[in-house]
């Protein structure tokens, strides 16, 4: 399987490229780094986290 | 006699109180400084010296009519290029951000001139306080990194032409330019400093924090910057700071000291340690047990290292959604590494973003069970010493964790290699007790035989 996602599914990605209005010089493959990218998302996937699990980031509300 | 510019931020700030020294005076030696040694460290971008000078000229005439405006009064730091100044220039170290003059400064900025500092000018960053360098040198050997992304701070206050300096850190650019230069550095919990007219590397991890040559300077410099912030909702909840009053009392330092236990993580921050490093860190190790703490392994929780991937995960969509404006048309001017991480961001699905996200309130909340068992945790600052060259700043492996996270985490020194080259010690606390880091660094640094030494310029 390719591992670069900009050859592995070239329509999906020239269409987020596109509705991202990035230029089509842009989009370079980076094709190392998208080996790391890749392993990354299969480890933070492949870890167990409860589902209901709040994201960091989330609104900080002060009553004002 | 010692110069004027080599006092510390708190010496300095104390003759000034006393009218043994005047802002003027002071002003006159840090620029003398400057002029011998940066040609040869490159740590300012731009160096504003008409303002600094008509500036002291007013804190002079203010302190002789016994006007003293804060702890600060006179003191002239530096502030990293990424900072907004008002009237100033901010390039961000990139070609793209040239021209681009703040109507306003950053609020961190706005509370260092509140407290009567000069600011001395901007100190390069890495690009866009990123991964691409700046041509700032280590002072302690011109052929080495000065580390980054917050270089020409590290650079500067290390090298006598400031007295202090304000970075940033997203993954480790405070403690490893830090510990590469030989000064304190200090990466506050997330919300204590306000990212306000700070240029965005990250928003969910960005930390502005001080850099200093001594742990007392670093508290003094905090006082002053930290604090709620109607302009950044991230401090609004925070609590009031008060430290630099307990570190002037070095009895009640080594009373602090006495019962913290410290815990030293049973993993990762072993892997790829330098054997150099390590016999300067299991020697700060033992000086901690001899300042009484109690020193014991923890077990660190088991989806730490899961955390760090989430961490560049995270850093790499929200790099990509800052620049993704600029990016469409000026793609061709970004580095190669900051141009990586932004297409690599593109690329990470939404929900993986998210799951990253979960994964980091999960690693939150084992950490602060872990410091619920020991009062900090000590690591290696930095893999070893500053890397030969100037094309890559060094890794970041060590910080990462805790601007992750968002836990306070301060680098000091704790030794040199046999070349001459510094090393630092990081100790973390938790959250908004930066006050219990920074005792125990301070009773640590009035100990340690090389605290005071310069590098040679």
């Amino acid at each position: 399987m390719d591992e670069s996602p900009t050859g592995s599914e070239p329509s999906l990605v020239a269409l987020v490229r596109a509705l991202l209005n990035l230029p089509a010089e842009t989009g370079e493959r980076f094709a190392d780094e998208w080996k790391i990218v890749r392993r990354r998302i299969e480890i933070v996937h492949g870890a167990s986290i409860p589902r209901e699990t709040e994201p960091a980031g989330a609104p900080r509300l002060a009553a004002r | 006699m010692t110069e004027p510019y080599d006092l510390s931020l708190c010496e300095a700030a104390e003759a000034i109180r006393q009218k043994r020294l005047s802002p003027a005076e002071l002003l006159d030696s840090t620029l003398g400084r400057i002029e011998r040694v940066e040609p040869r460290v490159l740590a300012w971008a731009r160096i504003c010296s008409e303002d600094a000078r008509r500036e002291a000229r007013r804190l002079t005439d203010l302190q002789a009519h016994g006007t003293i405006l804060g702890p600060l009064h006179g003191i002239p730091v530096g502030v990293k290029d990424i900072y907004y100044t008002e009237g100033v220039e901010t390039r961000c170290g990139s070609p793209i951000m040239a021209g681009f003059v703040p109507t306003e400064d950053a609020t961190a900025v706005v509370r260092l001139r509140r407290a009567g500092a000069i600011v001395l000018g901007k100190t390069h960053t890495t690009e866009f306080a990123c991964l691409d360098p700046s041509p700032t040198r280590n002072p302690w050997a011109l052929d080495h990194t000065p580390g980054g992304s917050s270089s020409g701070s590290a650079g500067a206050v290390a090298a006598r032409m400031c007295h202090g300096a304000l970075g940033s850190q997203t993954s480790g650019s405070i403690i490893r330019p830090a510990a590469f230069c030989g000064i304190v550095g200090l990466k506050p919990t997330f919300g204590r400093v306000s990212r306000h007219g700070v240029h965005p590397l990250a928003w969910t991890l960005d930390h502005p924090g001080p850099m200093a040559r001594t742990v007392s300077d670093a508290a003094v410099l905090l006082d002053v910057v930290a604090g709620p912030d109607p302009k950044d909702p991230a401090t609004l909840s925070t609590p009031e700071p008060k430290h630099a009053g307990a570190l002037d009392d070095p009895k009640a330092q080594a009373e602090t000291a006495r019962r913290l236990r410290v815990g030293i993580p049973d993993r990762y921050f072993t892997e790829g340690l330098d054997p150099e490093a390590g016999r300067a860190f299991s020697a700060a190790v033992y000086g901690l047990g001899r300042l009484g703490c109690r020193v014991q392994q923890v077990r660190l929780p088991a989806l730490f290292e899961a955390g760090m991937e989430a961490h560049e995960l995270i850093f790499s969509v929200e790099v990509a959604a800052v620049h993704i404006e600029t990016y469409r048309t000026r793609a061709h001017e970004y580095g190669p590494k900051l141009r990586a991480l932004i297409e690599t961001g593109l690329q990470v699905p939404g929900p993986t973003y998210v799951r990253a996200q979960q994964l980091r309130t999960v690693l939150i909340g084992a950490m602060r069970d872990l410091l619920d068992e020991v009062d900090m945790l000590a690591t290696p600052a930095t893999l070893g010493p500053a890397p030969e060259g100037l094309a890559s700043t060094g890794s970041p492996v060590y910080n990462r964790p805790f601007s992750f996270i968002g836990f306070p985490s301060l680098g000091l020194p704790c030794g040199f290699t046999v070349k001459g080259l510094p090393l630092g010690l990081q100790l973390v606390g938790r959250p908004f007790d930066e006050r219990t880091i920074l005792s125990l660094a301070a009773a640590y640094e009035a100990e340690a035989p090389w605290t005071g030494e310069a590098p040679p310029l």
